[in-house]
């Protein structure tokens, strides 16, 4: 049953708002073209995915999906890991794709990469996707979409700042700067994806 | 009719769901396997949220609710015999009418494809349109499809006829007559259309303000009402056995009585029976008051009848 769901769920939001899945991506991408730090955009794709969670719930009240679930054969706790699972998946494909990014755009700009710095990235990612899908999931269920909006922006927005406070006070690698032209490329993408 | 041969589909026993300022309260009602029940009352009296608890969308505060036989929600095996039919289609917007079989069919045991094609066929749906753009009678017939496709034994439906022209009405009728044909199947369905259940229902379930008014045979609900009019004074000794008493412009008194006191009222009086739409109205006005007198102080006790 769960894993029914689980196919139930990724293929509605891959192909029902083919471009809710599409945009994230390719801000990903597009962080990896523009910001020159190595393995950035595995922790702005962490970022991104997170907000994105909420795009399943959204779906659930547009089509009236919760009524659906209720009626068929699904349990509800089928339901719930199913929708832990569809969340990882998005997350691990948007991560991929900033791995992936990381590495091409290095290359491209005959840069070497540091392998402990991109597995500390991962590392990094996976613990915002946790942190995220361990806040919101549960929030959203209790809640909808709509009543549990303000959900979307808190976890990310609290990650983005202890993370931007951490890299100005030297808490984390000092060979990493924050440049001029990232972080307002991060917060347009950020908002790119919350309110589209 | 003898109750105590009659199975029940669905068993409420002292059912408590609050939502917010409103709670549904005391719900103690039955639905009759093979018949179809009509669940009846004014807007905000509490028929949406008490097909909510049957679906398990709203959790109980207090009270059960039995599904064929098996405690709900929780109970798969009874959920999966409801198709339900609700104020819109349970779809994404963005969905092709044909591609949802393909789409929602894993998530029923029992889905057959075929059938759902042959409903759409049947029910002139265009099978490459979208969810949203189909008109209302379409999205309920689109839902019916739905819910029939997993071969139901209990339809749940919404206001279902609500926004329908009388030609859709009269097809979602039919629909609701052919899947009775079955014995085994039951039918519960809500409005605030009264004609419906006269044309519909057999047994009837009249909420008002959250609680249940009236729950029995529709034969029965007007064997034991009637109505009471005449010209004032109101004889006051009568006003206890008086649901919804109201004075018209006119001068002429009405209000509900139930059969046994008709000998209450004098040979000035005229007493008719009472239909579907006299009883859900007087019941409602019977509830304001009850409001009213609660809120200036004084008592205050909406009228309960049931017979199972």
């Amino acid at each position: 049953m769960i894993a029914t769901f689980t196919l139930f769920d990724v293929r509605n939001f891959a192909t029902t708002q083919p471009l809710r899945m599409i945009l994230p991506l390719a801000l990903v991408v597009l962080f990896g073209a523009s910001v020159p730090i190595p393995g950035a955009p595995i922790v702005i794709a962490a970022l991104i995915a997170s907000i994105t969670t909420s795009y399943y719930f959204q779906g659930d009240e547009r089509g009236m999906l919760d009524t659906l679930y209720a009626a068929s054969s699904i349990s509800r706790p089928a339901v719930v890991i199913g929708r832990y699972i569809s969340a990882l998946i998005f997350a691990a494909a948007a991560v991929g794709l900033g791995a992936a990014t990381t590495v091409v755009m290095t290359a491209v700009r005959h840069q070497s990469l540091s392998w402990p710095l991109a597995l500390g990235m991962l590392v990094a990612a996976f613990g915002i996707v946790s942190v995220a899908l361990a806040v919101q999931l549960p929030w959203f269920f209790a809640l909808g979409f709509t009543r549990g909006r303000p959900m979307i922006y808190i976890p990310v927005g609290i990650l983005s700042i202890a993370g931007f406070v951490a890299g100005q006070t030297g808490f984390l690698d000092g060979s990493i700067q924050i440049t001029s032209s990232g972080v307002p490329l991060a917060l347009v993408s950020i908002l790119t994806v919350t309110f589209c | 009719m003898d109750a105590t041969l009659i199975s029940d589909a669905v068993i409420i026993q002292n059912l408590l769901v609050k939502r917010g300022a409103f709670a549904l309260r005391d719900i103690d009602v039955r639905v009759p396997t093979g018949f179809v029940t009509g669940v009846v009352g004014p807007n905000g009296a509490g028929k949406t949220s008490l097909i909510k608890a049957l679906l398990g969308l709203i959790a109980p505060d207090e009270g059960t609710i039995t599904l064929f036989g098996a405690e709900h929600p929780g109970n798969r095996a009874a959920q999966q015999r409801i198709g339900v039919v609700l104020d819109r289609v349970t779809a994404m917007p963005e969905w092709h009418v044909g591609s949802i079989g393909r789409r929602i069919g894993p998530l029923y045991a029992e889905w057959d494809e075929e059938l759902f094609r042959g409903l759409l066929e049947r029910f002139e749906i265009p099978a490459d349109n979208r969810v949203d753009a189909l008109s209302r009678g379409q999205s309920v017939k689109l839902s019916l499809a739905m819910a029939l496709a997993h071969r139901p034994q209990l339809l749940l439906l919404d206001e279902p006829s609500s926004g329908l022209d009388p030609v859709a009405r009269r097809d979602l009728a039919d629909i609701i007559r052919e899947f009775m044909v079955d014995p085994s199947h039951t039918v519960l369905f809500s409005t605030h259309i009264t004609s419906e259940l006269d044309e519909l229902a057999d047994h009837i379930i009249v909420l008002n303000d959250g609680l249940v008014a009236f729950a029995g045979m529709l034969d029965e609900l007007h064997e034991r009402f009637a109505i009471v009019r005449g010209r004032p004074p109101f004889p006051d000794e009568a006003r206890p056995a008086t649901i919804g008493l109201r004075f018209e412009s006119s001068g002429v008194y009405e209000a509900l009585i139930r059969t046994e006191d008709t000998a209450r009222f004098g040979p000035d009086t005229v007493i008719d029976a009472a239909s579907t739409d006299d009883v859900v109205v007087h019941f409602a006005e019977h509830a304001r008051s009850a409001r009213h007198s609660a809120r200036d102080g004084g008592p205050a006790a909406p009228g309960k009848e049931s017979n199972r």
